[in-house]
């Protein structure tokens, strides 16, 4: 058991920053990305629990998989509206310079609301790919495609992000 | 736009990161709870058993606090603790414990940062002082969090640690920064509770020139009553309400 909290507590460090990103990307939201995200966190766990490390083939398509769908489960059960917004009302973080922050912190509203305007897995497919920096190949496996598929998806996504920034 | 410069606003995204705090507490709590299930029975001191002590989301610090007193005590007492597996398995306890005098330390300078920020905004601008609700109730709300779970470790660790001196110390030093976090906290709450009376009483001065439609005035005087029973939070959303 104390080996499976090591390498559990290991996968939790690995991947908790690009998990909490990509839920929080999808919800708008710090409280929300907090809770599905931990949620997440605790699903893998249960299952490493019980199959071990060898039991869950690609740990890091199990997490994308468990927070897309409970970020789907979330809005399907509470009748919600994605929320699009280029606000994020938080104090930002101290640390940070402050006009540096201001101009990143645009820019990050931009593409966020960009992301948001274009189909949800075309905005997974770019975040997991750019962002992530998963393979196409790795793409394709987490969502039962082929890679080609994925290429496809990728290069229109890419265009329809564009179009979106660009104000086209 | 360049397919590169286009990229590389996508990957501005990665400098949205979790609070460091929340990822360590959350951290525990999954893993407490994990141990708890687990082991029911944790005996490594003869005599004493520590299930008592095996709650969710505490475990694991608990464990942890006994043993950034004990680990090194007990190393020295000639092996006591046979099991390598153990050993590794506390000092990695140990290493997570390590950790959370940093990350309260962090929260106490991220609370200060955000009550000056609050200090320097404009009473002329209600959308911003309202916009900041939402992050001082969640900020207070994650101080109450953290408090709890410190409280409980500290609480479990002064009852088992035996006067252990490292124990001690930490659980002194734990608990000085967690009473300065929640006066932080409050202090945060009141400053802002301040600063919407402040925008408040100045927009109502503002008002009482403007010459409202009826349905403007009607919630225009709802607003003043919510200011003078005291909700200030409820008199800036009707004022902002109004021409709406």
């Amino acid at each position: 058991m104390a080996d499976l909290r090591k390498q559990f507590s290991k996968i939790y460090d690995q991947y908790i920053n690009k998990i909490y990103r990509f839920v929080f990307i999808k919800v708008n939201s710090r409280e929300l990305a907090e809770d599905l995200t931990a949620e997440v966190f605790t699903r893998c766990w249960e299952k490493f629990k019980r199959v071990g490390s060898e039991g869950i083939e690609n740990i890091q398509a199990f997490l994308f998989q468990a927070a897309r769908n409970l970020v789907i489960d979330y809005y399907r059960q509470k009748g919600r509206v994605r929320l699009i917004s280029t606000q994020d009302i938080w104090v930002p973080d101290p640390r940070v310079d402050l006009e540096k922050e201001a101009g990143l912190g645009s820019e990050v509203s931009q593409i966020r609301f960009a992301l948001n305007k274009i189909p949800e897995n075309y905005a997974e497919i770019v975040v997991w790919h750019y962002l992530d920096q998963l393979s196409v190949s790795e793409i394709a496996k987490l969502l039962n495609k082929s890679e080609g598929a994925v290429r496809v998806t990728l290069h229109r996504a890419l265009k329809e992000l564009r179009e979106n920034i660009e104000g086209v | 736009m360049t397919d590169k410069e286009l990229i590389r606003k996508i990957q501005s995204l990665k400098q949205i990161e979790p609070r460091k705090d929340w990822v360590l507490l959350t951290k525990n709590q999954i893993l407490g709870e994990a141990e708890h299930l687990s082991q029911p029975v944790l005996r490594w001191w003869p005599k004493v058993n520590l299930s008592i002590f095996l709650k969710p989301a505490v475990v694991v610090p608990v464990v942890l606090l006994l043993i950034g007193g004990g680990i090194f005590y007990f190393a020295n007492l000639g092996g006591l603790l046979t099991s390598q597996t153990k050993v590794a398995e506390l000092e990695q306890s140990l290493a997570q414990l390590e950790e959370l005098t940093p990350a309260l330390e962090q929260l106490q300078a991220d609370l200060s940062q955000i009550k000056q920020n609050l200090d320097g905004a404009q009473i002329k601008d209600p959308k911003m002082v309202l916009g900041m609700r939402e992050g001082v109730e969640a900020t207070a709300e994650n101080v109450r969090k953290i408090a709890a779970e410190t409280r409980k470790v500290v609480e479990n660790a002064t009852t088992t640690s035996g006067g252990l001196a490292r124990g001690l110390e930490r659980e002194k030093v734990l608990t000085s920064i967690i009473a300065e976090i929640e006066k932080a906290s409050g202090d945060l709450e009141k400053s802002y509770q301040e600063k919407v009376k402040e925008t408040v009483e100045y927009l109502i001065g503002e008002i009482e020139h403007w010459s409202l439609g009826e349905n403007d005035q009607q919630i225009f005087s709802q607003a003043k009553e919510a200011y003078w029973a005291g909700d200030y939070n409820q008199a800036l959303e009707d004022i902002l309400s109004l021409g709406r």
